[in-house]
């Protein structure tokens, strides 16, 4: 049987063979490449990109902020809506409303620290109401809460020693999934064994092209996916 | 006073000093400045012309409820049943002239029973008060030039006719063949033997709407109550003239003779009372009653034209409403200035090529310039960077306590500094390196290119 590829518009598929991102559901995002990962996730909805950050040193020309002409390699800058805040309360009130509200493409919210279990069920219940793809960026290490996704993204040197300045290599891990057992193909005949969740791809993303694409982990000899173009 | 006209600098107006020198109005600046070399001159600024020819219409409402403005530079007053409070029009007008030399003007005043007479009667002779008696306006302005005809007068010029007396001793036909039907019209409008209405200016309208009770009323429920009818009737009198209000302020009496305001904004004009009942009410919760409001009030401050929008299907198009509806909720709480669309400043220097454009404004979209090599998603506050080994870029090097092992880096790409600009900050001149360390991250480093050949490195963003 070929495979069907169902394009819910309730999900965003970031690439084939990845676990899709739920829309109306909190994903946490971390790691030092949560950037990319925000806004190569951004790039595959429709609508305005509200981005709720902490107001620190807001203004001034080397804000620690989002740099739009960087963003434009990939997405348009001028769906872009910042929001700053300047103390938690502000931040915690600006990301409920944002993600209440509908018809927007996609809530990203940076925290100024973890947010608390109750704090984390409000946003999923904003979430849901709204029904956009909801985002937050975390620095500090996870706690628990009622997300449903997390996802650590962290930049790799490049492969084979060799500099690659138009591909980056980044190796994203699911440290925590609701949304159901992922089976790595190939392997185990499509038994469930606690062994075969995957947790680990490791992502080239092409710069000129905008190309993203699932590659063995170096040094595994397996390749999961062609490297493309 | 010089303004603009024909591609060239002209004199607009002259003080009579500058008159008896033989300039004259119309006149090439540089003409007139070899004329008379140490002639002051002010730039013509229509806006504030055009904002005290209102004002005067304001104060002119002490002679005659019927008043226009005609042109730039002519007020008209219908004292059709008013100029016998002043004893006649005489002493009417002398009244006038005197009031506005008491503000400082240097008018023409014509009194005249029809407006083309009185604005020919004002605008084209020297006195400054004529009185044309009624019926005797062919009499007393036909010795006029013809200029007051406008652009014909030339052509006139050449048959040899000098007043407008003359053209209107002419048989009609014959010059409505030659030069129009509208010379015609134009010569009775001039000499006032066809009367044109003054049409007087319309006030500006206020929008606002009121609600008083019988007793004060305390209950958070009854206040959203009353405001729903008002905000209704205040949208009701915006969409009557397709108007939307930007900025509305609420206030409320209280029995104790104390008074509450408070204002909303909105992103984008609105006549939905139900959207401005929504900005008011996280308001209104925090509003102390104390002994009950007894009034409520609300004024539209700030409103503009309003474009009815066809509601499509497409996402982008709901999905703009929705911002909108967002951005007033945000804003209203946190202040419209911390909610930001970035726009391309067109300079060529990292953190200084964007500019948060407030999200209310409803900035244009733009195009963005194309970026020759990547950029990092974040800038960062320059950190010092100490390099532990030789080299350009140095080998190793420790960034805020961490040691970074380079294994390959691209660069330089030199960006100047805008000397031209006052920022200091964008005066100096920097190198951009990219560098892949050993631990997988790409840093974006800075090199001050510094005349002594000494190097200081900064590490300002991390690329992708």
């Amino acid at each position: 049987m070929l495979p069907v590829t169902q394009i819910a518009s309730s999900q965003i598929i970031l690439t084939q063979g990845l676990p899709p991102l739920p829309k109306g559901r909190i994903v946490e995002v971390g790691g030092q490449a949560m950037t990319a990962f925000a806004a190569l996730a951004a790039a595959k909805t429709k609508g305005p990109i509200v981005w709720i950050l902490p107001k620190e040193g807001y203004g001034e020309p080397f804000s620690t902020g989002p740099y739009a002409p960087g963003l434009k390699a990939f997405l348009n800058p001028d769906r872009l809506v910042f929001v700053w805040t300047v103390s938690a309360q502000e931040t915690l009130w600006a990301i409920e409303e944002a993600l209440r509200a509908t018809g927007i493409g996609v809530v990203i919210g940076e925290l100024y620290g973890p947010p608390s279990l109750t704090q984390s069920r409000r946003f999923q219940l904003a979430a849901e109401q709204g029904g956009s793809l909801s985002l937050l960026l975390f620095k500090h290490p996870p706690r628990t809460s009622a997300a449903t996704m997390r996802w650590i993204c962290k930049s790799m040197p490049p492969p084979n020693g060799k500099a690659s300045w138009d591909s980056t290599l980044w190796r994203w891990s699911l440290k925590k999934n609701k949304t159901g057992t992922i089976i790595k193909k190939g392997e185990g005949g499509g038994l469930l064994s606690p062994s075969s969740h995957k947790k680990d791809w490791w992502v080239v993303h092409n710069a000129k092209t905008g190309s993203l694409h699932l590659v063995a982990a170096p040094g595994s000899g397996l390749l999961e996916a062609p490297p493309g173009p | 006073m010089v303004a603009e006209e024909k591609n060239a600098l002209r004199l607009f107006s002259l003080t009579e000093g500058a008159l008896a020198t033989g300039l004259h109005q119309g006149m090439p600046l540089t003409d007139a400045k070899g004329v008379l070399p140490d002639l002051l001159t002010q730039v013509r600024e229509e806006r504030s012309e055009a904002d005290l020819l209102i004002t005067l219409h304001r104060w002119a409402e002490r002679y005659s409820p019927w008043r226009a403005m005609e042109g730039h530079d002519a007020l008209l007053l219908d004292i059709t049943g008013c100029s016998h409070l002043w004893g006649g029009e005489a002493p009417m007008a002398e009244d006038i002239a005197q009031a506005l030399e008491g503000f400082g003007f240097r008018t023409h005043l014509a009194v005249a029973d029809s407006k083309g007479a009185a604005l020919t009667a004002a605008r084209f002779t020297d006195e400054a008060l004529t009185l044309i008696p009624p019926g005797r306006s062919t009499q007393v302005l036909g010795a006029l030039p013809l200029t007051a005809l406008g652009d014909k007068a030339y052509d006139l010029r050449r048959l040899g006719l000098k007043t407008l007396a003359d053209v209107a001793a002419l048989p009609r036909a014959e010059m409505a063949k030659r030069f129009g039907y509208d010379l015609m019209l134009r010569l009775d409008e001039t000499l006032g033997t066809r009367s044109t209405p003054v049409s007087p200016t319309k006030a500006a309208r206020p929008y606002a709407a009121r609600m008083s009770f019988p007793d004060p009323i305390g209950l958070l429920s009854d206040v959203t109550m009353g405001l729903e009818k008002v905000l209704g009737s205040l949208c009701r009198q915006l969409r009557e003239d397709g108007r939307g209000a930007r900025l509305v302020e609420l206030s409320l009496n209280h029995a104790d003779g104390e008074e509450t305001v408070r204002q909303v904004g909105l992103a984008e004009p609105c006549q939905n009372p139900n959207l401005i009942l929504r900005q008011f009410t996280p308001l209104l919760e925090k509003v102390d009653a104390g002994f009950g409001i007894d009034r409520m009030r609300v004024i539209a401050i700030t409103h503009e034209g309003y474009t009815e929008r066809q509601l499509s299907s497409e996402t982008e198009q709901v999905g703009s409403d929705k911002l909108t509806e967002l951005v007033g909720r945000l804003g209203n709480r946190l202040g419209f200035d911390r909610i930001a669309m970035p726009r391309p400043t067109g300079s060529h220097l990292p953190g200084f090529d964007v500019r948060q454009a407030e999200a209310v404004s409803r900035p244009e979209t733009s195009s963005w310039p194309p970026s020759s090599a990547p950029l990092p998603l974040r800038l960062t506050p320059p950190r010092p960077v100490e390099p532990l080994s030789a080299g350009r870029p140095p080998g190793r090097f420790r960034c805020q306590d961490t040691v970074h092992e380079i294994t390959h880096a691209r660069g330089p790409r030199r960006v100047a500094g805008e000397w031209w600009q006052n920022d200091r900050a964008r005066h100096p001149t920097y190198d951009y390196w990219d560098v892949q360390t050993r631990d997988g991250a790409r840093l974006w480093l800075r090199c001050d290119v510094n005349p002594q050949g000494e190097r200081r490195w900064m590490a300002t963003g991390e690329l992708p």
